[in-house]
């Protein structure tokens, strides 16, 4: 048998902006708790945006970890919008080195886990220390992968840095993108897909 | 890329200051030893970590401090130069040389006749 096959070729490819730009829409799960009313279900349009870099470093000793909190709590490192029609796009780049992180909400309730019951990441075992892990090769900081969504009154989102056993000593660092967006109301177009935002707690599944 | 130059000194004499989001990658080291005496370089790493938490068991870590003084930092490279001799170590040679804080040069004599020459890169 012979099969011509055509050589690949790409037609009618379009640019995608990597972030959230004026004009573009999202749409909120329904699965927003009640405090979070202002954005639970709605969709909405991007009417401004603005992006804010904000770089933050830890230096670890072996076999330690820290929590980096992002929410606008004392202490935390107060990433979170201040309104109701805000909406924080944090893309987080992490640079190499001998570090991984694993992202926690609310704290000590891991995002990324498996169905049977004990698959949760545990540090303080050896295999499952790092299911979940996200590591700086994932997210460069020239083109970040890991991103997430900040809206007022969301519980803190923490994502825990851990320097792995055999390594003196690390500086872990992440270049932060804060992408502010302002957001309206609104009935999108019919050939417009906003883009959907679901409740953290809806990846824990 | 930034170059320092520093004579040997037993106290310690900074080379680089820290950059918090930066690594400092060490590039290029020239030693030229004048004086009559061989010299034995060491370059420290000076910074504090943060306490943290231990991994086994979340209990709160302690920070350390290796910036004190040059002598309570981490020896990343260490060198000995006969006297009256020159080296030269170049990218290749200094490739995993990777700091995390401030970087100070000391000398086992105090001396202006050895010279320190540093070349680095932030990262």
């Amino acid at each position: 048998m012979i099969e011509l096959r055509p050589v690949d070729s790409w037609v009618g490819v379009t640019p995608r902006p990597r972030v959230l730009l004026p004009s573009h829409w999202v749409r909120f799960s329904d699965g927003f708790p009640s405090p979070l009313d202002h954005v639970k279900g709605k969709t909405m349009k991007v009417v401004k945006n603005v992006q804010v870099r904000y770089p933050l470093s830890w230096t670890l000793k072996e076999s330690r970890y820290y929590d980096v909190n992002f929410s606008n709590d004392d202490g935390a490192e107060r990433l979170y919008p201040e309104s109701t029609d805000g909406l924080y796009e944090v893309l987080v780049g992490l640079k190499p080195g001998h570090y991984y992180t694993i992202p926690y909400f609310p704290a000590d309730q891991p995002l990324y886990r498996l169905e049977y019951a004990t698959m949760v990441p545990t540090l303080t075992d050896a295999k499952l220390r790092y299911l979940g892990a996200v590591y700086p090769e994932d997210t460069p900081p020239g083109n970040p992968t890991f991103r997430m969504y900040f809206v007022y009154k969301l519980k803190p989102v923490y994502l825990r840095l851990i320097v792995d056993d055999g390594v003196a000593h690390e500086k872990a660092t992440l270049e932060i993108l804060v992408n502010r967006c302002r957001l309206e109301e609104g009935t999108p177009p019919e050939n417009v897909v906003p883009k959907f935002i679901p409740y953290l707690d809806e990846l824990k599944w | 890329m930034p170059t320092v130059q520093q004579t040997a000194n037993t106290s310690g004499l900074s080379l680089w200051t820290e950059a918090l989001h930066r690594k400092v990658q060490l590039v290029g080291l020239q030693i030229d030893n004048r004086s009559l005496y061989n010299e034995m370089i060491q370059v420290y790493d000076c910074f504090l970590t943060t306490s943290g938490r231990l991994v086994s068991g979340g209990a709160a870590g302690s920070q350390e401090d290796f910036d004190t003084y040059t002598a309570s930092g981490k020896i990343k490279l260490q060198v000995s130069v006969p006297a009256g001799e020159v080296m030269s170590l170049g990218e290749e040679d200094l490739k995993e040389a990777e700091f995390l804080g401030d970087g100070r040069v000391v000398g086992d004599t105090t001396t202006s006749d050895c010279v320190i020459v540093a070349r680095y890169r932030h990262k």
